[in-house]
């Protein structure tokens, strides 16, 4: 396959320009799902997905297909989705419960460990070479698997750093989206909305913490956020959810430029919050009783006051913590992505709390979305366009050298492409690792 | 025979009449005529499409459209807005209505608790064809109107719309469908 060795592949990342292979070469996007996809810690679903025993849910590892599973002994399992005996991906929908697995071809069966149940006329298999016993006749498990506060994360790898290395001080992030339930436990109550787009994964990876585009992109939604207000509300009359969620994105550069950007080494990044999701409806004041109730005022004052909009964990999820939203990132092909996006339910918060999370959902994150379709149109438009062969290269120079390092963390003013150089250093370190 | 809340009797209502109204609707969104598209609506109005087979309700679980009047009017705003990048190239479609029948339930089990007034609920089939830059898809499902009587022709208070893929990995969808 490659032409690419480590020192063809350093040579597509500077310190502040990219490669536009890296955006278009199948070769490149096959070395990626095997050394970046095939070795990172990959989010692949939430424990609430699998409440009880023979729950499951069947999900992705850069493509490889991968199921969920609670087993009888309560722990959760992440097992390569594929019979033990010829091949077939043993799950063939998207969720549900069993008792076992039973592959719809010969009939092996399988615990939802794993472990090789049954075979129709097993004594067929008296006196060959095979053993039975080997777990690659089972449903294999993946070789490592851990979750941090109800987000499981697998790894393809049999060696790489401990969940708590990858996640580092990132981990803030998941806790600031956990911490805002009354009970600390996060829900997934209904499904996910899958989004696809025509471009290359990094892409949109590249935009989340782009403070730079929203002004340009959104326009149209901005201004349906702010026409309506302006036709509708009176003056100082606070903005309905949905045109909060749209004309906040009109902001001046001025205020995105105020904002931080955090970048940490493992590719992660967030910037300060957009949207504050603190409110003076009833609905949200209903909500901080009930944090106050579990929490009390000071420690509720502390949980609350974190505002962040997107933080990436590289390189397959990002979360808005404050609107409990979850994006997961699937690449399909170098030119191709699907974006499952789950809404969680904060546990112990009043039922309306929720229905406002899907107020979010609905206007910011569903394939209807009245703000996405322009990410998109740019997404697939930096695909189309860099098949042009005007220059190689692809600018990622704004405020380079101007930030700071401060323990894990690398921070710039809120309109630097900081994030993306960050995240092309990941990119380098994974697809240079020796295996 | 009268529709559960109304004392408007079913049979003698003129199908014709509406089916009309359905092709109108129809026509009106191929058309893009989208101010007089929404004139067909109730100012209490709610324009729902499921993401989950059989979807309950539009609060408690997502959607790829749950939509009151506020909201599909940002989305006229929007779609018509001269710098929606995403409708560079727009977005043509074409409907075709079928199966129109009169809903002798009533929509009972499936307004998501809109509890919309409504006098009578139309069931009926849709092929939307929709094209945009290179790719033609087709959209496809079941679809109930709940309407309420407005002089001698209806006003919709409701519109639910069963995709058949409404689950499917699917690129943006941008306008009404």
């Amino acid at each position: 396959m490659a032409p690419y060795d480590a020192a063809a592949i350093r040579a597509l990342i500077e310190a502040d320009r990219v490669h536009r292979d890296i955006y278009v070469d199948p070769a490149l996007f096959e070395i990626e799902m095997e050394r970046i996809f095939g070795r990172a810690w990959i989010w692949v679903g939430h424990e609430s997905q699998v409440k009880n025993p023979g729950d499951y849910v069947a999900a992705t590892i850069g493509r490889q297909p991968v199921v969920i599973s609670r087993h009888s002994d309560g722990k959760v399992y992440v097992l390569h989705n594929r019979c033990g005996h010829r091949g077939a991906k043993v799950v063939g929908d998207r969720e549900g419960n069993v008792r076992f697995f039973r592959c719809c071809y010969h009939g092996w069966t399988y615990r939802t460990d794993g472990t090789l149940r049954g075979i129709p006329m097993q004594r067929g298999y008296e006196g060959t070479a095979i053993d039975l016993a080997d777990p690659r006749y089972g449903m294999m498990k993946l070789p490592r698997v851990e979750s941090y506060r109800g987000f499981v994360f697998a790894s393809l790898a049999q060696e790489g750093p401990s969940l708590a290395d990858y996640l580092g001080d990132a981990r803030s992030s998941i806790d600031d989206m956990v911490d805002r339930s009354p009970q600390g436990e996060l829900e997934v109550v209904g499904g996910c909305f899958r989004v696809v787009f025509r471009a290359n994964w990094k892409i949109f990876l590249e935009n989340l913490n782009d403070t730079m585009h929203p002004m340009v992109v959104h326009e149209s939604s901005v201004d349906a956020g702010k026409l309506w207000a302006q036709q509708h509300l009176g003056e100082g009359a606070p903005d309905p959810l949905p045109v909060r969620f749209t004309r906040n994105n009109g902001f001046p550069y001025e205020f995105w430029e105020k904002l931080t950007l955090q970048a940490h080494a493992s590719g992660h990044s967030f910037m300060g919050g957009i949207f504050p999701p603190r409110r003076t409806d009833p609905v949200y004041l209903a909500y901080i009783a009930a944090m106050e109730k579990a929490y009390g005022k000071a420690r509720t004052e502390e949980i609350l006051a974190v505002d962040r909009h997107n933080t990436i964990f590289y390189p397959n999820i990002s979360i808005q913590s404050g609107y409990q939203q979850l994006r997961n990132i699937r690449p399909l092909a170098v030119d191709r992505t699907q974006m499952d996006v789950y809404a969680f339910r904060l546990k112990g918060a009043p039922d309306e709390f929720y229905k406002h999370t899907l107020i979010y959902s609905n206007v910011v994150n569903s394939p209807g979305s009245i703000v996405m379709p322009d990410d998109h149109e740019a997404y697939n438009r930096v695909q189309e366009g860099l098949v042009a062969q005007a220059t190689p290269w692809v600018s990622l120079h704004r405020d380079a050298g101007r930030e700071r390092r401060e323990n894990e963390w690398t921070r710039a003013n809120g309109t630097s492409e900081l994030p993306m150089r960050n995240q092309y250093r990941a990119w380098l370190s994974y697809m240079t690792a020796e295996a | 025979m009268a529709s559960p809340g109304s004392d408007i009797d079913l049979a003698a209502v003129d199908l014709r009449t509406i089916e009309q109204f359905l092709y109108r609707e129809a026509l009106l969104l191929d058309e893009k005529r989208w101010q007089d598209w929404l004139a067909l609506y109730t100012e209490d109005c709610f324009y729902w499409v499921p993401s989950v087979v059989g979807q309950k309700d539009p609060v408690d679980t997502i959607s790829l459209y749950a939509e009151e009047r506020m909201r599909m009017e940002m989305r006229i705003i929007r779609i018509t807005h001269p710098h929606a990048y995403s409708q560079d190239f727009p977005t043509r479609m074409s409907h075709v209505i079928g199966n129109v029948m009169l809903d002798p339930e009533g929509g009972a089990g499936a307004d998501g608790g809109m509890k919309p007034k409504a006098d009578l609920v139309v069931r009926s089939t849709v092929h939307i064809l929709e094209f945009r830059k290179e790719e033609q898809r087709l959209f496809g499902g079941g679809v109930r109107h709940w309407l309420r009587r407005d002089g001698n022709s209806f006003k919709i208070a409701m519109k639910r719309i069963d995709l058949v893929n409404c689950d499917a990995p699917m690129e943006v969808v941008q306008l009404f469908l």
